[in-house]
């Protein structure tokens, strides 16, 4: 069977078809994964047109507004104010509260498949979603937290935990306003995770965890400096409650560290900067290192004509290795001491 | 074209508090603001102002013969002021472009924007499947139209609104 073309999948995904008319479409996408990715977007198109169409938390407050309104007692005008507060209150109360998707509210954000999109978008809150802020950007999330990005930072979104959705701040630095409720919210980092269930607080990513060598995983962490309400910091290494106007620094080989007083917290960012900036160079040179030594071993396999020449102190004379080709394991190899310096050493 | 699918079944003496009238009508209101301004958040403007004017009148509703008619008539003349004042006459979108169906993330303004253009028939459509979760019978009953041929104008539908939000007018 030919692929069903995207009318007749589109009418079976909205249930419009006869049973006998939708049995081979099923039978079809059951073997096929191309046309099941199509329906899974065109449930995902039906799911993102029910939310704008007909916004049920939104409808629903508005209908609760208009009956909790006061009975008119005259047909002046003066009635209307009571009614048209309470319509305003309502409206308000209407646009602050949560939604079932994530809204980008500012700025703009890359895509995992490097697409760009800016305020106002919506982000389907079941899905995950890795994020990545091109400016400042800040975004509002499906229980009605919001975060500010700082450029550059990364955020990943799941349709995990109590609230149905968790944070994971991978680069960069982000603020939180934790929408206050009993449930918490989990913000996760490579270093640990921040809870918090009305805390308003910042990360600062200090090691960054993806796509960096072993030894930065090993040293990741991150600054947290709570605002207000409060917050506990994990890992495996421990858990810290952290006050209003206290900061803690989360570090994957340690328990979280309270710090004395806040500016401790900028003096501690510095030393950890240039940490890492020595770090940095300790890789390069490992890098240089490795790629020198691999180099070696190539030429040592007999793939550089005319043998390895080993130098002697001074570039007065050394050892050249004349044996082409890979020697077995327990072979030998010819070994011929020269005394005078080649024009051309190995690479 | 307007359908309207409700039968008359409301007693005169069971409108006679406004939250009466909202239990009644808020989803039909809604809906018909809906349908002729194309814009949710202009819908539910649209929507307060409407039961405003209903609270006022809701006696005359109650004893009127057919209050659906006239809770009907004040939505639409609403819905149409706002119209006129807010948004005005935009060119309907009538091609039918190939086009993929609305990916995530959905850029809300562009979506609102292609629901504008569609025909309010297209919007009548979007806004039984949508709003109202109508099923194809349903649907079918309350457009006249066989299973077959309605299948076929909401995928016309969806069709426009695809090409308008991925900036394809359609031809």
């Amino acid at each position: 069977m030919n692929h069903p073309d995207l009318d007749r999948l589109t009418a079976w995904v909205h249930e419009l078809l006869e049973p006998a008319e939708a049995r081979p479409l099923e039978d079809h996408a059951a073997e096929c994964a191309e046309c099941r990715d199509l329906v899974e977007r065109l449930h995902e198109e039906a799911r993102a047109l029910a939310a704008e169409i007909a916004p049920e938390h939104r409808l629903s407050a508005l209908k609760q507004t208009l009956l909790q309104a006061p009975r008119p007692r005259s047909r002046g005008l003066l009635w209307q104010i009571p009614l048209a507060a309470a319509v305003l209150f309502g409206l308000l109360t209407v646009l602050l509260s949560p939604g079932p998707r994530h809204s980008l509210t500012a700025g703009r954000v890359a895509l995992e498949d490097g697409r760009e999109v800016a305020a106002p978008v919506d982000f389907a809150g079941s899905k995950s979603w890795n994020l990545r802020a091109v400016d400042r950007a800040s975004l509002r999330l499906s229980e009605g937290s919001t975060v500010d990005l700082e450029p550059g930072s990364r955020l990943g979104l799941e349709a995990l935990g109590e609230r149905g959705v968790q944070a994971r701040l991978a680069t960069g630095a982000a603020a939180f306003v934790v929408a206050p409720e009993p449930r918490r919210l989990i913000v996760c980092s490579a270093a640990g995770r921040i809870e918090s269930n009305d805390g308003k607080f910042t990360v600062r990513i200090v090691f960054e965890d993806e796509g960096g060598t072993p030894m930065k995983g090993m040293i990741a962490g991150a600054l947290v400096t709570v605002l207000a309400g409060s917050a506990s910091l994990a890992n495996a290494q421990g858990t810290a409650s952290v006050e209003p106007g206290r900061a803690a620094v989360l570090a994957r080989t340690e328990a979280p560290l309270l710090l004395a007083a806040p500016q401790d917290a900028e003096a501690l960012l510095k030393k950890l900067e240039q940490l890492a900036a020595r770090v940095a160079k300790l890789e390069e040179e490992i890098g240089r290192l490795e790629t020198r030594n691999k180099q070696l071993k190539d030429q040592l396999k007999g793939n550089a004509p005319g043998g390895v020449w080993f130098g002697g102190a001074g570039g007065t004379g050394g050892v050249r290795v004349i044996q082409n080709g890979n020697p077995a394991p327990g072979s030998s190899v010819i070994l011929e001491l020269d005394e005078n310096r080649p024009e051309k050493k190995d690479k | 074209m307007t359908v309207e699918t409700r039968p008359h079944r409301i007693e005169p003496r069971s409108l006679s508090t406004p939250a009466q009238l909202v239990e009644e009508f808020f989803m039909d209101v809604y809906g018909l603001c809906f349908r002729v301004l194309g814009h949710p958040h202009d819908a539910e403007d649209a929507t307060q102002e409407t039961f405003l004017a209903l609270f006022r009148d809701r006696e005359k509703i109650a004893r009127a013969e057919s209050p659906r008619a006239w809770v009907l008539g004040v939505a639409r003349n609403t819905a149409v002021s706002l119209f006129r004042a807010r948004r005005g006459a935009k060119p309907i979108v009538e091609g039918l472009a190939p086009a993929a169906p609305i990916a995530e993330p959905v850029d809300r303004d562009r979506l609102r924007e292609a629901l504008a253009r569609l025909s309010e028939e297209d919007r009548l459509l979007l806004q039984m499947r949508f709003l109202e979760g109508k099923g194809a019978a349903e649907m079918a009953a309350a457009t006249g139209r066989n299973a077959g041929a309605l299948a076929t104008a909401l995928c016309r539908a969806l069709r426009r609104l695809r090409g308008v939000y991925q900036g394809e007018e359609g031809r």
